[in-house]
């Protein structure tokens, strides 16, 4: 892909936030972790974050929504793939994410799936995947589909380092290991809104082009 | 679209942003409106998908840091005795840096950066500074960590403005627990 084709659609769907919401494009060009609900066209929505709990602020988010799993897709199918793709590991904590598939908003905890349980010494991946507040969205377009954020879990039982990061670097993998199983995956599809400059808050190191991969997941 | 729709929209998604963010005076939405609706494409568009296949490995932009805080982790990398032990003469090139800020407060301690060297090197078992973020107190404790990595070219470095280096952590290759260090985890895992 050139630069070019990639800066595209960023301009585009800025433009239509400028025409959607004037007041807003300031903030959302300058500021971090600007949560807000992103619509599919066909009557449903989604917020570009997940949430420590459930509540939409922008010091409650945890990662951005860095990946759209679609055309037969429902969180318990999505993982049953992904675990043969090496993300088998259960986790403790849950974080929510928040749609609308035309019936009103609508919180969804879920633990997510990684790649080793408490990692020492490595890294591992950890996503969690959202609908609203079952197995999935629908619409026409997509047919049935779930949102994940993506991050990965540093050192998390050891006395050391701990941190989490590489929300980028888990969105590729995951698009690279679908599409070896034969789900085609399309890196940076869309933008999300959910730049994040490199930087840390704590041990929590954010790094975000702001761009969703999309991943079919046909039967 | 016209002068005043274009301003009845302005106010209405201004003040979903004030409810739904919780500025305060404003009140609540009893439910609230998309803050910022903006269209996603539902699928792939199959006329345009190739482009998409391979990864574009761009790196995101550092945030703008502070001039002060940036000449202050030069100054400190360049007299730490930890990195001088862990890369010895090999050249560090700063890829990216950004502010290293408290979770809760925002208050900014410092940068991380991200530093390469020009190929992978193993890293014999030494004392490593290890950032480690207490959330109660909202900062970080530094650590002297027995450890050792191999395969590694890439680290994040921590570095205070005041207090100098305080966590050197490899991004990529593989650490090993040298030994002797104490389990200190009481948090629940992620």
């Amino acid at each position: 892909m050139t630069p070019t084709s990639r800066i595209l659609p960023g301009i585009a769907a800025i433009i239509a936030m400028a025409l959607l919401a004037p007041v807003s494009v300031a903030a959302a060009a300058t500021a971090n972790r600007y949560p807000y609900a992103i619509r599919t066209g066909y009557g449903d929505y989604f917020y570009n974050y997940d949430f420590g709990s459930t509540e939409v602020k922008r010091d409650n988010v945890d990662w951005g929504i860095s990946l759209y799993f679609y055309n037969g897709a429902s969180k318990d199918r999505v993982k049953g793939i992904l675990e043969g793709a090496g993300y088998g590991s259960g986790s403790f904590t849950g974080k929510y994410g928040r749609a609308n598939d035309g019936e009103g908003y609508r919180w969804d905890r879920d633990t997510g799936k990684k790649g080793h349980f408490c990692p020492r010494n490595r890294a591992t991946g950890h996503y969690r995947t959202y609908a609203d507040g079952d197995q999935f969205l629908y619409n026409m377009g997509s047919g049935s589909f779930v949102v994940a954020s993506t991050h990965m879990d540093v050192n998390e039982c050891f006395s050391g380092d701990k941190m989490t990061r590489g929300s980028e670097a888990v969105e590729d993998r995951i698009v690279e290991r679908m599409a070896a199983m034969g789900y085609p995956g399309y890196h940076d599809y869309a933008s999300f809104g959910n730049y994040e400059y490199f930087r840390a808050e704590g041990n929590h190191v954010w790094d975000s082009n702001g761009f969703a991969s999309y991943i079919d997941v046909h039967y | 679209v016209s002068l005043l729709s274009r301003c009845l929209v302005a106010v209405g998604a201004s003040a979903v942003v004030a409810g739904t963010l919780g500025i305060p005076g404003l009140g609540q939405a009893e439910e609230e409106l998309p803050v910022q609706e903006m269209s996603a494409p539902a699928a792939v568009d199959p006329a345009n998908a190739d482009q998409y296949l391979e990864n574009d490995t761009t790196l995101v932009a550092g945030a703008p840091v502070d001039s002060a805080m940036s000449a202050a982790a030069d100054a400190h990398m360049a007299s730490d005795v930890f990195i001088k032990n862990i890369f010895g003469s090999r050249r560090l090139t700063v890829r990216r840096e950004g502010p290293w800020k408290t979770q809760l407060t925002g208050v900014q301690l410092g940068v991380i950066r991200e530093v390469t060297v020009a190929a992978p090197f193993n890293v014999p078992t030494q004392l490593w500074p290890s950032m480690r973020w207490d959330k109660t107190s909202d900062t970080f404790i530094k650590l002297l960590l027995n450890k050792s990595a191999s395969g590694v070219s890439t680290f994040y470095i921590f570095i205070d403005a005041a207090a100098g280096v305080i966590g050197i952590a490899p991004v990529d290759g593989t650490e090993y627990d040298g030994g002797g260090n104490l389990t200190l985890d009481t948090e629940p895992v992620d």
